[in-house]
């Protein structure tokens, strides 16, 4: 995970010059990636782009709650769970910080942003669990 | 997956399970709904159980689907890596699976949050096989599938792909194709509409080779035709080797 443009912009130039001849995937807004490719003399070569979600939409969990349990990509994170932290936090019996952990310890592909997340629970519990979707 | 006698009913399981499958007795101890379970094993790894009451039973023929189709670890013997799909565009640098002028689609069912069960793969495959689109030879679903009709094989590998089957509950299938950029949006109106037939959701990925300017060449398909997409995304940066 990078936060800075300049950080992506660094580690392509690393891996052009050590010129290991494997794929290298970038994942986030297109405009800034091919931004960090092209100041490296890199031409992107693929794509690929996220039309969305259809069918039974209503399924789904609503507003940041949604957020949360698509960070995990392998659908492992329970909006159930999600509610249950957001309603410890709420009650003070758990950290944002914690509940974040407790919801990133689970799944085994380690690829889950703890950072963003502690940001999405403070957010739905300011905002509100009916408002986001955990009621 | 299966919760032992040495359950003490504080019910602390509940909610780790992405399906909703765990239940509670009067007595409040916890049980299984076998049907909504898709084996994924989060229970289980999250270690939420104070007493360990989680043990995973050997999987029998079609359930072991369910852990097939859930499990992030699970290595599928057509792919010979993790996961349900292939490595579609994050490699093509080096396979060049996706050419100019192709578009590759990646159609995931039950993603985000829903689960999904074989029938409501097979009613998108047919629809998709009416178009003509080439399925991706290596992925995992395209094996239980005739290409041409989009329709389930009698069989997979010896075991029948019957109507229990059909009706097993898995967390995400992923569907694998590619076509000519001419057909993008009749493939995405027929998402569109075979998705209003099925008892889930569905996402959506769009895979395309750039130009040698680096330019999206379907971007402007879908623009004019008004379809939404989302402004981040996956990006191979061409640093691959091709493969000779």
């Amino acid at each position: 995970m990078f936060d800075d443009p300049e950080k992506v912009k660094r580690v392509l130039k690393e891996l052009k010059e050590e010129n290991l001849g494997l794929s290298i995937v970038v994942s986030g807004i297109f405009d800034i990636v091919f931004k960090c490719c092209r100041e490296n003399g890199l031409t992107p070569h693929t794509v690929n782009m996220a039309l969305g979600i259809k069918g039974r939409k209503e399924l789904l969990p609503k507003g940041k709650t949604l957020d949360v349990v698509t960070m995990c990509g392998h659908g492992l994170v329970s909006k159930y769970l999600v509610k249950d932290l957001v309603s410890k936090i709420g009650k003070g019996l758990i950290t944002a910080e914690e509940a974040a952990q407790k919801l990133g310890a689970n799944y085994l592909c380690g690829a889950f942003n703890t950072v963003r997340a502690t940001e999405l629970l403070k957010e739905i519990v300011a905002e509100g669990e009916e408002e986001q979707g955990c009621k | 997956m299966q919760i032992g006698d040495s359950c003490i009913g504080c019910g602390g399981c509940v909610p780790y399970c992405p399906m909703a499958a765990i239940g509670q007795h009067e007595d409040g101890k916890a049980y299984i709904n076998q049907d909504e379970c898709v084996e994924c094993g989060v229970c289980l790894n999250s270690k939420v159980c104070p007493v360990g009451a989680f043990h995973q039973l050997k999987l029998e023929w079609p359930r072991i689907l369910k852990a097939m189709w859930s499990s992030v670890v699970f290595v599928h013997h057509e792919t010979k890596v993790q996961g349900r799909g292939t490595e579609e565009m994050k490699t093509n640098d080096v396979t060049n699976r996706f050419k100019l002028g192709e578009v590759g689609f990646g159609v995931e069912l039950g993603r985000p949050s829903t689960g999904a069960r074989f029938k409501n793969a097979e009613s998108v495959t047919i629809a998709l096989a009416h178009l003509g689109v080439e399925f991706e030879a290596m992925n995992p679903f395209t094996k239980y599938i005739d290409t041409d009709t989009g329709r389930f094989l009698d069989s997979w590998r010896g075991y029948p792909l019957d109507e229990d089957f059909k009706k097993t509950k898995v967390m995400t299938f992923i569907i694998e194709f590619k076509t000519g950029q001419e057909n993008v949006l009749d493939i995405i109106r027929t998402l569109d509409e075979v998705a209003k037939e099925i008892n889930t959701v569905l996402s959506v990925d769009l895979m395309t080779k750039c130009t040698e300017n680096g330019e999206i060449p379907v971007m402007d398909i879908l623009d004019k035709a008004g379809v939404e997409y989302y402004i981040n995304g996956k990006t191979n940066v061409g640093l691959g080797h091709p493969r000779r």
